[in-house]
């Protein structure tokens, strides 16, 4: 028996000691590297294909765009590849100078015909981006000019261009790689995968490896064309980790920035790490479905006095409780860093009573209505869509709605948003370029978001007329009040509730330097030094 | 009476003997039937599902340009109706061609060269260790039942086939990894590691055919703590499964007779009793092996394993026919081998299956 014992102990001792030995200590990557967390939203490292947020966060270490922003600012465009740019007084010509220095990684100058192939590719391939480039056409003017001109005028035509799907590939490796910039480009470049093994930008990064699901791994140019950042990382890793092993990683040293924690997850997180909190560039909305004829439903969400009876209804408080520190209530549908967001005052409060005379007023009384939503525990910026529809229910059958949840998983779920299939929804809207004619161009009667609630055109003069004067004025702070005032209006007509803007967190080993969030590439890589 | 499955057969004699290669042959054009068939249930009940490709995989504005999403649809065969889908991904099938993947762009069969190794290596790893130390745990639990170790196994057992692979992952990687500090991480390599020359996809494998021993450990290393808790479920059941044949097979006279005759214990297990027990031992093991490679996806998030269970996950989600298809397609016919090679142990085992033909 006793020999059994010591069998059983050798056993037992050998396994421990071999488990131990072979798992050794946690890794770290190689020293001056930098390794960047996040759950993947990603396709490719093709900046005409790409419109993803890791994506995006890539490509702009990749690629450089004519034009930029620096930090997390999204309002005053720096040069990027053009040293300058000039537009007329009704912004339909844009004419942009390269920097006479810009070169890609291969040593190459960067000349008008790769920013025009670059661009009209973007047009052609038909990918993810490509609307961008609606309405808009390039041209070179001569070998350093290039010219953008556009159908109507385009005064975000500017932001649109600091998007990393804008960014400016070399034309002869793109090209050798089977890319096009032709009209059937759809189906006639064949890159994506090229540009999956290599880069051809002019970025402070180049591409070193690709894999879908789990690391893409960048090296520092050696041979920048605007001088080599001496502190800047030499390798940067982005990897795909889900949500809760990135607080592990970050906290216990494996990764130096953890990108996709919720406010609640970035407390507690010690003192080896910074806790970077800004403001999401995400709105949570919930909307009636104005389509009366979808359903005897909305035949009365359809009636204004039921939305008022919602907006008036929530609890507004509640929700940016549950969403944590650093969230806001919205007070319109444009974040807050926009031109012409709306400030705290000019919120929607809570009014139970004005909301329960709107809702006699309404006649739904208990016809059921359901609120559709991504529900297999979808999240975004640590929200859950689900728990935010379980909050808006709640508040909504306190005014006397008969409210049921129908949460389904994405690929089912937002179908039915976009085909106004849902008697009453709860999303979110993430800018596609960082200025506020994204909103007023998305949410107006007859526009993308205002189709999906069932809104047409011409179902509001005064809110359409809005868009159509913001889309042509080119004076800022007529703009800035022209979205002002376009908001206020939604929020009195529209069938449009804006909920919550949540915080950005993004939590960084202390040693990171500039980790800032911005609403387009989330972190911009290249800015990042070490201490 | 000397039970049937102690008798020894030459593998050879059986692998070459009469009617085997009928058995394969016959085996072989079922598995074809069975795929065409898999393939058709896994296509309709993708169309069943109220998604819409086209809206998973295109943007909020890619989705609102009609011109978008007319080259989308084209691209994939979407503007066709279903059943010439079905035709015209049958037919590709019949090529080798599986189509190509929504949401990675490139071949399902590139695409699964890649991602089906990774799991293929843990699932290998995870497997061995639940055969090795399910049949030594189960045995032991047999031959002491109703007494302490007995009670330990089962109570160790059956936490292994209770506790939610997902919640394992999760707790395992929390302990090794944070608080022990001995597991390595996330991935196959440390990060930004370069992998090993491909040769067969198995990174531990390959580094060691490259004679690359730093990298080979490294990647055992990664490999060792998912692979375990991929195995906790599969120990489980073997374990009880052993438990339960040592068990039966123990109240048999023979084996009254062989302890009888004065042969050590050890002797009587080996011959008289684990032999016979491994009959449904293989059984359950080729099932334990082919549901690891189809229920990794959980355990492949937690420990961001590039494999087919990280593969199918985003294929499911985006809707990704070809892909979803072709994960169907890998983890059908590793059910079919699997079986397929239980059937011929079956006949290494057991002579009378053999004889029945």
């Amino acid at each position: 028996m006793r020999h059994k014992f010591k069998i059983a102990n050798g056993v037992a001792i050998s396994g421990a000691l071999v488990f131990s030995g072979l798992l050794g200590t946690p890794a770290t990557a190689a020293p001056n590297s930098l390794v960047v967390e996040n759950v993947f939203q990603l396709t490719s490292t093709d900046p005409a294909r790409s419109f993803e947020q890791t994506g995006n966060m890539i490509n702009h270490a990749l690629y450089e765009t004519l034009i930029t922003y620096v930090g997390g600012d999204a309002s005053k465009p720096v040069p990027g590849i053009a040293s300058k740019w000039s537009y007329n007084s009704n912004a339909t010509q844009f004419t942009f100078t390269i920097n006479p220095k810009a070169k890609f990684s291969d040593g190459k100058r960067i000349t008008s015909k790769d920013v025009v192939f670059s661009l009209n590719r973007l047009k052609n391939v038909k990918g993810n981006p490509s609307s961008l480039m609606n309405g808009i056409t390039v041209s070179a003017v001569s070998s350093d000019k290039v010219r953008i001109t556009t159908e109507k005028p385009m005064p975000q035509v500017l932001a649109i261009l600091t998007s990393p799907a804008a960014g400016i590939v070399n034309s002869v490796v793109v090209k050798a790689c089977g890319g096009s910039d032709a009209l059937d480009a759809s189906t006639s470049d064949t890159a994506l995968e090229c540009l999956k093994k290599k880069s051809a930008g002019s970025g402070r990064y180049i591409l070193k490896s690709f894999n879908l699901t789990t690391e893409v791994v960048l090296d520092k140019s050696k041979t920048y064309w605007d001088g080599v950042n001496k502190n800047g990382y030499d390798k940067i890793i982005v990897r795909n980790v889900p949500v809760n092993v990135q607080r592990l990683n970050v906290i216990k040293g494996a990764s130096s920035v953890a990108v996709d924690l919720s406010p609640d997850q970035a407390e507690g997180v010690g003192s080896r790490v910074n806790v970077i909190q800004g403001k999401a560039s995400n709105v949570f909305f919930f909307y009636l479905s104005a389509n009366k004829a979808f359903s005897p439903a909305t035949a009365f969400t359809s009636n204004p006095k039921c939305v008022e009876a919602a907006r008036y209804g929530i609890n507004y408080n509640k929700i940016v409780r549950y969403a944590g520190l650093g969230a806001v209530q919205a007070p319109g549908i444009i974040p807050s860093f926009f031109s012409g967001a709306l400030t705290s005052k000019d919120a929607i409060k809570q009014d139970t009573a004005r909301a329960k005379r709107a809702f006699d007023a309404c006649g739904i009384g208990n016809t059921p209505v359901e609120i559709g939503y991504w529900g297999d525990g979808g999240a975004v910026n640590g929200l859950n869509f689900g728990s935010l529809a379980a909050l808006v229910k709640e508040d909504l059958s306190l005014v006397g709605f008969n409210i049921s949840l129908k949460g389904a998983p994405i690929a089912v779920s937002l179908p039915l948003y976009r085909e106004n299939k849902e008697e009453t929804g709860l999303w979110l809207w993430g800018p596609d370029w960082p200025d506020s004619t994204n909103y007023t161009e998305s949410f107006s009667p007859g526009t993308k978001v205002g189709l999906r609630m069932g809104w047409p055109a011409g179902a509001d003069t005064l809110i359409e007329s809005l868009r159509q004067k913001a889309a042509i004025t080119t004076d800022p702070k007529k703009r800035a009040a022209i979205f002002t005032t376009w908001q206020k209006e939604m929020n009195k007509r529209s069938p449009l509730i804006p909920l919550v803007q949540p915080a950005a967190i993004l939590v960084a080993d202390k040693s990171v330097i500039g980790v800032k969030d911005h609403p387009i590439w989330k972190i911009n890589l290249p800015e990042l030094t070490k201490k | 009476m000397e039970p049937a499955s102690v008798r020894v057969f030459s593998l050879r004699k059986i692998l070459t003997g009469a009617g085997f290669l009928p058995f394969i042959v016959r085996r072989l054009l079922t598995a074809v039937v069975l795929i065409l068939g898999m393939t058709f249930i896994a296509f309709s009940v993708t169309q069943l599902v109220p998604g819409d490709p086209v809206a998973a995989n295109l943007g909020q504005s890619a989705y609102s340009d009609p011109e978008i999403v007319a080259a989308f649809k084209k691209e994939f065969g979407l503007d066709q109706p279903v059943y010439i889908q079905y035709v015209t991904y049958v037919g590709n099938l019949l090529q080798g061609d599986l189509g190509t993947s929504l949401s990675s762009k490139r071949p399902v069969t590139e695409d699964l060269k890649e991602y089906f190794p990774a799991t293929l290596e843990i699932a290998m790893f995870a497997v061995f260790v639940a055969l090795f130390l399910g049949i030594l745990l189960g045995t032991i639990s047999a031959m002491t039942r109703d007494r302490l170790p007995d009670q330990i196994i089962r109570v160790f057992s059956l936490t292994g086939v209770s506790m939610p692979v997902f919640w394992t992952a999760i707790t395992a990687f929390y302990i090794f990894f944070f608080v022990l500090g001995w597991a390595p991480g996330t991935g196959r390599l440390e990060p930004g590691a370069e992998p090993p020359p491909n040769v067969t996809g198995l990174f531990t494998i390959d580094a060691l055919l490259d004679g690359d021993f730093s990298t080979s450990r490294q990647a055992l290393s990664y490999l060792l703590l998912p692979a375990l808790v991929l195995a906790v479920y599969a120990l489980g059941v073997i374990t009880r499964f052993t438990r339960a044949s040592v068990l039966e097979i123990l109240g048999n006279d023979y084996v009254r007779s062989a302890r009888a005759k004065g042969l050590s214990e050890f002797t009587v297990i080996r011959r008289h009793v684990l032999r016979p027990a491994l009959l449904s031992i293989i059984t359950i093991a080729g099932v334990a092996f082919a549901s690891l490679l189809a229920g990794s996806v959980l355990v492949e998030n937690v420990f961001s394993w590039p494999g087919l269970g990280q593969y199918a996950y985003r294929a499911a989600v985006g809707l990704d026919l070809p892909g979803i298809m072709g994960v169907s397609m890998i983890v059908a016919t590793v059910f079919i081998l699997m079986n397929l090679v239980v059937d011929i142990l079956y006949r290494v085992i057991d002579p009378q299956m053999r004889d029945a033909g």
